[in-house]
């Protein structure tokens, strides 16, 4: 899975904001404020990666145990689906 | 002080020349009169550089109008890159230029918003507030093609002698361009700034027929309320907050002329840095020390029209070229909202007196 490119990450001043631009405007309807995590992990499916590997960037960057990255990363990646932010593959 | 300042809303004049003459247009500057005034618009890059500063400071929301933006030969190059940096995008157009290539544009990169300005419901209105009978088909055919992108489409209108018989119609024909489509007029019709040309005091409204146009409906049901629900009226007002301008220009937005300087809001015409030379965040920090600090205004202290008033520092510079200006046509119709306000309780007192 990976983040859909007509989604833009913008950092303005301490927030994270996510601008919808191409064919994803009518879908997204507005911008999207993301905290911290989010941002990283966004950032981090700017290339292909499966589960288990955003899992354990999230370890990594965050020194959590494997269940509070499993359970951040899955919960955020809720999210992103419900806007059509994230691409899987079929 | 201003230590929340930040350029989130950017307005970007991309240019001032038009292929239409409304004859109320702030902005509008002819190609003779820019160069007799030694003035030059902005380059390609020059905007593609600015667009990319503007967002490494922080802003988010970029509306690229003119004059009309689609005049420029380099529009599409200038609006693909800007839109690629990721702001959200309004777009303001006659829509009357909307070619092929434009489209193509606008396809790959449709902006979130698209405001286009529809002044008359037939070519013969067209003719007498834009100049031109044939815009009017033109406009026509640019809203049919801009309809069809994913954007939300504004109209807007602004009403002068010469189509305010044509409001209803105008209303009518906007709302017949699609279901989602919002519609928007203009609260006033301000004297042109910097170096526009229209002449714009022969063909506004009067400061009455202005209020009586815009609020007439709602101070007869604010009347109405008042008979109701019997309140005072106190004729004091809090005095904004004097940051700048009271409001968001120069704190939160920022508008860049077409000439390439950074003031406050559109309306102004003092009061700039120079992004070109500078670099856009200089420009934006060093803004504040060109703007006067406001200051009460010894004609307005004890005005009992006070609570009408809609003057606010850019409105007084535009209808007066001072911050500190008495805007006779805001007075008069501050006066006259007074007045009818005033009037309108009286005849409903009567009838209600009668009616016992
Ligand atoms: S009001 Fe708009 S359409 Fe009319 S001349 Fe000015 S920029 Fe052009
Ligand atoms: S109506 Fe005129 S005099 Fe009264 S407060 Fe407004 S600008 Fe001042």
């Amino acid at each position: 899975m990976r983040v859909n490119q007509n989604f833009v990450l913008r950092k303005i001043r301490d927030a994270y904001i996510i601008v919808p631009l191409g064919e994803a405007i009518k879908k997204a309807n507005g911008i999207m404020v993301l905290n911290e995590t989010g941002a990283y992990i966004f950032e981090v499916l700017q290339e292909e990666k499966g589960f288990e590997e955003l899992v354990s960037c999230i370890m990594r960057e965050y020194e959590v145990p494997l269940e509070i990255a499993k359970s951040d990363a899955s919960d955020f990646l809720e999210e992103l689906k419900t806007f059509g932010i994230l691409m899987e593959e079929e | 002080m201003h230590e929340e300042r930040i350029p989130l809303n950017g307005t970007f004049e991309l240019t001032a020349r038009c292929n239409l003459k409304c004859k109320m247009c702030l902005v509008r500057v002819d190609e003779d009169t820019i160069s007799s005034l030694g003035l030059r618009e902005l380059t390609t890059k020059e905007w593609i550089d600015l667009a990319k500063q503007a967002r490494d400071c922080g802003t988010l929301q970029l509306l690229l109008t003119g004059g009309e933006p689609m005049l420029r030969k380099d529009f599409c190059e200038i609006y693909t890159e800007i839109y690629k940096m990721g702001f959200v995008i309004v777009l303001y157009t006659n829509a009357t230029l909307v070619s092929d290539k434009v489209m193509d544009a606008l396809e790959k990169c449709p902006p979130h918003q698209i405001g286009i300005s529809v002044y008359g419901s037939n070519p013969s209105i067209y003719d007498k507030v834009c100049g031109s009978g044939n815009a009017f088909y033109r406009m026509l055919d640019g809203v049919k093609k801009l309809t069809t992108l994913p954007s939300s489409i504004n109209i807007r209108t602004t009403i002068i002698k010469d189509n305010i018989e044509d409001y209803k119609n105008i209303y009518m024909l906007a709302k017949s361009f699609g279901e989602d489509i919002t519609f928007s007029r203009s609260r006033i019709v301000c004297r042109t700034t910097r170096h526009g040309i229209a002449e714009v005091d022969a063909c506004r409204l009067s400061p009455e027929e202005n209020i009586d146009f815009i609020y007439g409906a709602y101070l007869e049901r604010l009347s109405k309320d008042l008979i109701d629900k019997p309140i005072e009226i106190e004729y004091t007002v809090e005095e904004k907050k004097s940051e700048l301008f009271g409001c968001d220009a120069g704190i939160q937005s920022y508008t860049i002329t077409w000439d390439g300087k950074l003031i406050g809001c559109q309306l102004l015409g003092e009061f700039m840095t120079d992004p070109l030379t500078e670099g856009f965040e200089k420009a934006w920090e060093t803004f504040v020390e060109t703007v006067p600090e406001l200051k009460q205004i010894d004609a307005c202290r004890d005005c009992k029209y006070k609570l009408f008033c809609m003057a606010c520092p850019a409105l007084r510079y535009c209808e007066t070229k001072s911050l500190f200006g008495n805007p006779k046509y805001l007075c008069r119709e501050a006066e006259y909202s007074h007045k009818i306000l005033e009037k309108l309780i009286s005849t409903k007192g009567s009838e209600i007196y009668e009616n016992v």
